[in-house]
C-alpha cells in the first residue's frame, strides 16, 4: 500500500498546493484588510460548503476515472496488488488531503475573529468554534468524497465522475431546500452539508451527541461507499457507465429526488376550504389581520374592519364594514394586536390626537366603534401585546422602558385595575437587534402564560382583577441574538408550546400542574412563526395553506393539509369549528379568507 | 503430456452488437514460446486483455498457471509479466522512481535483471518517463514486466515502437532469456519472419475466431508451407500482414 499512497499523494499534490495557496492568500488578504471582512460571512454562509463540495468532488473525480482513461490503471491492475487495495489507497490519500483542505476551508470562516457585525456570522460564531464546525463538516464532505470516488469507478473520465457527483449534490441540495418547507418536523436539517435557515448544521456541530451520531453515520457511509467502489473495481476493471448510462443515472437521481419531493408534498390528505371570501384591502394598509369567533371572521386593516359571516360557509357574506378614522392599528412580528369576544373586537392602536397621539384599545362591533379604553399618550419604546379578553377584564402585555408588565383593565370602568411586573429586558448587546415587542400571551383555563424575553410566566387568574404570578421558568437562550424575539405560544392537551429560533424548535412544557409548567423537550419545527391550536390540534401556515398537526410523545405528526390558494396563508385563526386562513396578496392585490371545517 | 501454462476455454467478447472474440479455445504449453497471430482488428489485443483480466469476457474462462484468471488474479500477477501494446506508464516519474515503485508490489524482485535490461536498452534512469520516446517507454515496460521473474510473460505487439536495430534482437534475446529458464511466453506480433525464428508454437485467429493452433513444426509438416504461407492461407490472400 505504501507505494500506492506515495503515488496518490503525488497525484493529489496540485490540489493540496492550490488549497494552501488559496486559503493562505485569502487569510492574508483578510488579515491585512485588503479584503472587506464581510467576505467572511459570505464565505461561511454560502461559499464554504460550495468550495468544500468542489474540493471533495475534485479530489475524487479523477482518482479512478482518469487512470482508466489514460490506461495507467492497467499498469496497476497487472501488478500483484488487488483492486480493493488500489481503491483504499486512493481513499486514504484522498482523505488525508481532504482533511487538510477542509481545515483550511473551515478556518477561513474564523479568519477575522473580531468581525461580528453580520447577524448570520455572529450567530454561527456564537454557537460553534472552529473545532466543532470542522468536526461536523469533515465527515459530511468525506462522504461526498467517497461518493465521488464511487462515481469515479463507474465511468472513464474524471469530468463524468465529477458531473455525476455534482448532479447528486445539486439535486440533493435542491431537495433539501424543498424539504425544509415540505417536511417541517423532520430532523433532516441536522444532516445537511450547508448552513441553511434552520441552522441545522450549526445545531449538529454544537451538540456533541448530534455531531457524533451524524459524524459516525457519514463516516460509515463514506467507508461503505468506498467498500462498494473496491468491490466494483475488483469485479470488473471496465467502466460501468457509458454516456447513455451516465445520462440515465443522472436522470434517475433527479427522478428519485423529484419523486421524494412529490411524495413529501402529497403525503397528507387534503382538505378544501368550505368557503372563501375575497376582498381588496385598502391600498395604503400596512397590515391586514384576521380574528375569528365561531362563524364570524373579522379582517382588520389600519383604519377599517370587515365583519364576515360564515354561517353558510359556501356563501360567506360581509355583514359590516367599519371605518376608524385617525386610527392606526399596530402589529408586530405577524401577531395581531387584537382580540374578538362576543362579537366585539378589541383593537390596540394609536389614535391621532393633539397634542400627542393616544394609545387606545378600541372596542368595535359590526355596528361600529362602541367604546375606547385610553392607555395613555404614545411614547417611544412602549410596546403592546395582543389583548386577551376574559369576561369583564382585558389583559394586556406592555413593555415600557424595558419593563414587561401585565396590565389589567376593567372594561366597564375603562380603568386599569392592576399591574403585574413580569420581566426586565436586558439592554441590547452589541450587534443584536433591540428588543421591540417581546411579549406573547396565551390564555388556557384560569391561567395566562406569558412568554417574555427572560421567562415563561404562569399567571393565575383565580382572582381575575388581580392576576398573580404562579411560577416563572427562565427562557433558555441558545443565542444572544434570539433574546427578545417573540416566542409564539399555543397549547394541546396538557402541553404548552413555544416557538423558538436559533435553532428553530417547538419547545414544549408539561401543564399537568397548570400553575407550574415543566419543560418537557423540544420538537423539530421549521419555518413558521405562527402557531395556533384548538387544544386538541395545532395549526400553522404551510405551503399554500395550513398544516394541521398534533404533538405526540415522539414528535409532531402532520395530519391534514388545508389547501387555500397559491398565495399561501399569511395568518390563521381558529373559530368554533373553522380554521380561517388569510391569504397573502394575490397578483391583483386582492386577498382571500378561506374557512376550513375541522374536527 | 505437457501441462498448460495458459488455457483459454470458449472465450468470447461482445462490444455491443459486434462479436470481437468468438468462442476462442487454445492452450499454450508450459515452457513454450507461443506467437499469437492475426491481422489488425482480429481480436488479439482483446483476447490478451481478457487473459490479463483487464477486460471482462462475455463468456468463457481463462486458466493461467493452473489458476483461475479472475478468482486468483492478484496471486497470479506476481507470477505473470505483461506488456501491453503502447504501454502507458506514470509519466511524471523518473525511470528510477518507476522501477522502485513497481518493485514494491512484488514479493520477489529481480533488480539485477531490470538493471541489465535498462543498461542493454541504454535507458537513462534519471529521465522522466514523459521525456522518453515511445520505444524506450516500451523497453522500460518490458524491463518492469521481467523484474518480477514471471513464469509466464504475455506481450502484446512487443516490437511496436522499437527502432529497427533494437527490434532485431529484441524478440530473440528477450524471449530466449526467458525460455532458457523454462518459462512460457505468449506474444502477439506481426513480424512473421521474426516470429518464426523464436516461436515454437503458434495461435492464429481471424475475426475473433481460432484458425490454427499448435506447434510450428507440426504446422509446417502437415501443410508443407512456411509459417507466412500458412498464415496467408488461413486468413486469406488479401489479408497479408
Amino acid at each position: 500500500m505504501r507505494p500506492l499512497l506515495w503515488k496518490e499523494l503525488h497525484d493529489l499534490r496540485p490540489w493540496l498546493l492550490a488549497g494552501v495557496v488559496v486559503t493562505v492568500s485569502l487569510e492574508l488578504l483578510l488579515a491585512t484588510r485588503v479584503f472587506n471582512p464581510s467576505f467572511v460571512s459570505t464565505w461561511m454562509e454560502a461559499l464554504m460548503p460550495f468550495v468544500a463540495a468542489i474540493v471533495s468532488i475534485g479530489l475524487a473525480g479523477g482518482q479512478i476515472a482518469r487512470e482508466r482513461h489514460t490506461r495507467t490503471l492497467d499498469f496497476l491492475l497487472v501488478r500483484p496488488v488487488s483492486a480493493p487495495v488500489i481503491v483504499w489507497s486512493k481513499f486514504a490519500a484522498g482523505s488525508f488531503v481532504l482533511t487538510l483542505l477542509m481545515a483550511g476551508v473551515v478556518a477561513l470562516g474564523f479568519a477575522v475573529p473580531e468581525f461580528t457585525s453580520d447577524i448570520g456570522l455572529r450567530f454561527i460564531r456564537e454557537q460553534v468554534g472552529f473545532r466543532q464546525l470542522f468536526a461536523v463538516m469533515l465527515p459530511r464532505f468525506w462522504f461526498l468524497y467517497g461518493l465521488t470516488l464511487f462515481c469515479s469507478v463507474l465511468v472513464d473520465r474524471s469530468v463524468k465522475a465529477a458531473a455525476l457527483a455534482a448532479v447528486v449534490v445539486c439535486t440533493t441540495a435542491i431537495l433539501a431546500i424543498a424539504f425544509y418547507d415540505l417536511a417541517p418536523f423532520s430532523g433532516f436539517v441536522y444532516w445537511l452539508l450547508f448552513i441553511d435557515g434552520s441552522g441545522g448544521l450549526i445545531e449538529a456541530a454544537k451538540s456533541p451527541w448530534l455531531s457524533a451520531i451524524t459524524g459516525l453515520v457519514f463516516s460509515l457511509a463514506a467507508l461503505s461507499v468506498t467498500a462498494a467502489s473496491a468491490a466494483l473495481l475488483k469485479r470488473s476493471p471496465e467502466r460501468y457507465l457509458g454516456n447513455l448510462g451516465l445520462a440515465l443515472s443522472a436522470v434517475a437521481v433527479i427522478g428519485v429526488a423529484y419523486a421524494s419531493g412529490y411524495a413529501a408534498a402529497h403525503r397528507l390528505p387534503v382538505l378544501a376550504p368550505a368557503g372563501s371570501f375575497t376582498f381588496h384591502p385598502q391600498p395604503d394598509s400596512n397590515y391586514v389581520g384576521i380574528l375569528a369567533e365561531r362563524n364570524l371572521a373579522v379582517i382588520f386593516e389600519d383604519q377599517s374592519l370587515r365583519f364576515l359571516d360564515f354561517t353558510q360557509p359556501s356563501r360567506p357574506a360581509q355583514v359590516a364594514a367599519v371605518n376608524l378614522p385617525l386610527w392606526t392599528s399596530s402589529w408586530d412580528w405577524g401577531g395581531p394586536k387584537a382580540a374578538l369576544q362576543d362579537g366585539a373586537v378589541l383593537l390596540a392602536g394609536h389614535r391621532k390626537h393633539l397634542p400627542v397621539d393616544e394609545v387606545e384599545l378600541a372596542i368595535v362591533t359590526s355596528a361600529g366603534l362602541i367604546d375606547e379604553i385610553p392607555l395613555g399618550p404614545v411614547r417611544p419604546n412602549v410596546y403592546l401585546s395582543t389583548p386577551i379578553s376574559a369576561g369583564p377584564f382585558v389583559y394586556l402585555g406592555v413593555t415600557s422602558d424595558r419593563v414587561c408588565s401585565l396590565l389589567t383593565y376593567d372594561r366597564a370602568s375603562k380603568r386599569q385595575v392592576a399591574s403585574l411586573e413580569l420581566d426586565r429586558v436586558r439592554p441590547p448587546s452589541s450587534g443584536a437587534n433591540a428588543v421591540v415587542a417581546p411579549l406573547r400571551i396565551l390564555r388556557r383555563g384560569a391561567y395566562l402564560y406569558v412568554a417574555s424575553p427572560s421567562y415563561l410566566t404562569a399567571v393565575d387568574l383565580a382572582e381575575p382583577s388581580r392576576p398573580a404570578i404562579a411560577s416563572q421558568l427562565p427562557a433558555p437562550l441558545n443565542s444572544v441574538l434570539a433574546y427578545g424575539i417573540p416566542r409564539q405560544l399555543s397549547w394541546q392537551d396538557n402541553r404548552l408550546f413555544e416557538i423558538r429560533l436559533f435553532p428553530e424548535t417547538l419547545a414544549s412544557y408539561n401543564l399537568r400542574d397548570p400553575a407550574r409548567p415543566l419543560a418537557s423537550g423540544d420538537f423539530i419545527y421549521h419555518r413558521a412563526m405562527t402557531i395556533n391550536g384548538t387544544g386538541r390540534l395545532l395549526y400553522r401556515p404551510w405551503r399554500s395553506g395550513v398544516l394541521e398537526f398534533r404533538a405526540q410523545d415522539d414528535g409532531l405528526e402532520a395530519l391534514h393539509y388545508l389547501r387555500a390558494d397559491d398565495a399561501g396563508a399569511s395568518a390563521l385563526v381558529l373559530g368554533g369549528e373553522f380554521v380561517y386562513a388569510l391569504s397573502a396578496p394575490h397578483r391583483d392585490q386582492s386577498r382571500s379568507v378561506h374557512a376550513f371545517r375541522v374536527r | 503430456m505437457t501441462p498448460h501454462a495458459l488455457s483459454v476455454e470458449a472465450l468470447s467478447k461482445r462490444f455491443g452488437h459486434r462479436l470481437a472474440v468468438d468462442n476462442l479455445t487454445f492452450h499454450v504449453p508450459a515452457g513454450s514460446v507461443c506467437a499469437f497471430l492475426g491481422r489488425n482488428g482480429s481480436g488479439k489485443s482483446t483476447t490478451l486483455r481478457m487473459i490479463m483480466n483487464l477486460l471482462d469476457p462475455s463468456a468463457g474462462a481463462v486458466t493461467l498457471l493452473g489458476l483461475d484468471s479472475r478468482r486468483d488474479h492478484t496471486a497470479l500477477m506476481s507470477r505473470i509479466g505483461y506488456v501491453s501494446e503502447s504501454p502507458v506508464l506514470y509519466d511524471w516519474m523518473k525511470v528510477r522512481q518507476l522501477v522502485r515503485f513497481t518493485a514494491q508490489f512484488y514479493p520477489h524482485w529481480n533488480q539485477p535483471r531490470v538493471d541489465e535490461l535498462l543498461d542493454r536498452f541504454a535507458v537513462d534512469r534519471e529521465q522522466k518517463i514523459r521525456h522518453l520516446s515511445r520505444g524506450t517507454q516500451a523497453q522500460v515496460a518490458l524491463a518492469l514486466a521481467l523484474g518480477g521473474d514471471p513464469e509466464l510473460l504475455i506481450l502484446d505487439e512487443p516490437a511496436t515502437g522499437l527502432d529497427v536495430l533494437v527490434r532485431r534482437d529484441f524478440l530473440q534475446t528477450i524471449i530466449q532469456l526467458i525460455q532458457q529458464e523454462g518459462r512460457t511466453v505468449l506474444f502477439s506480433s506481426h513480424l512473421l519472419h521474426e516470429v518464426e525464428r523464436v516461436a515454437d508454437h503458434v495461435v492464429i485467429i481471424d475475426r475473433g475466431r481460432l484458425v490454427q493452433a499448435g506447434s510450428i513444426e507440426e504446422l509446417k509438416r502437415h501443410s508443407g508451407l512456411s509459417l507466412e504461407e500458412s498464415f496467408v492461407e488461413a486468413v486469406g490472400p488479401k489479408e497479408r500482414l
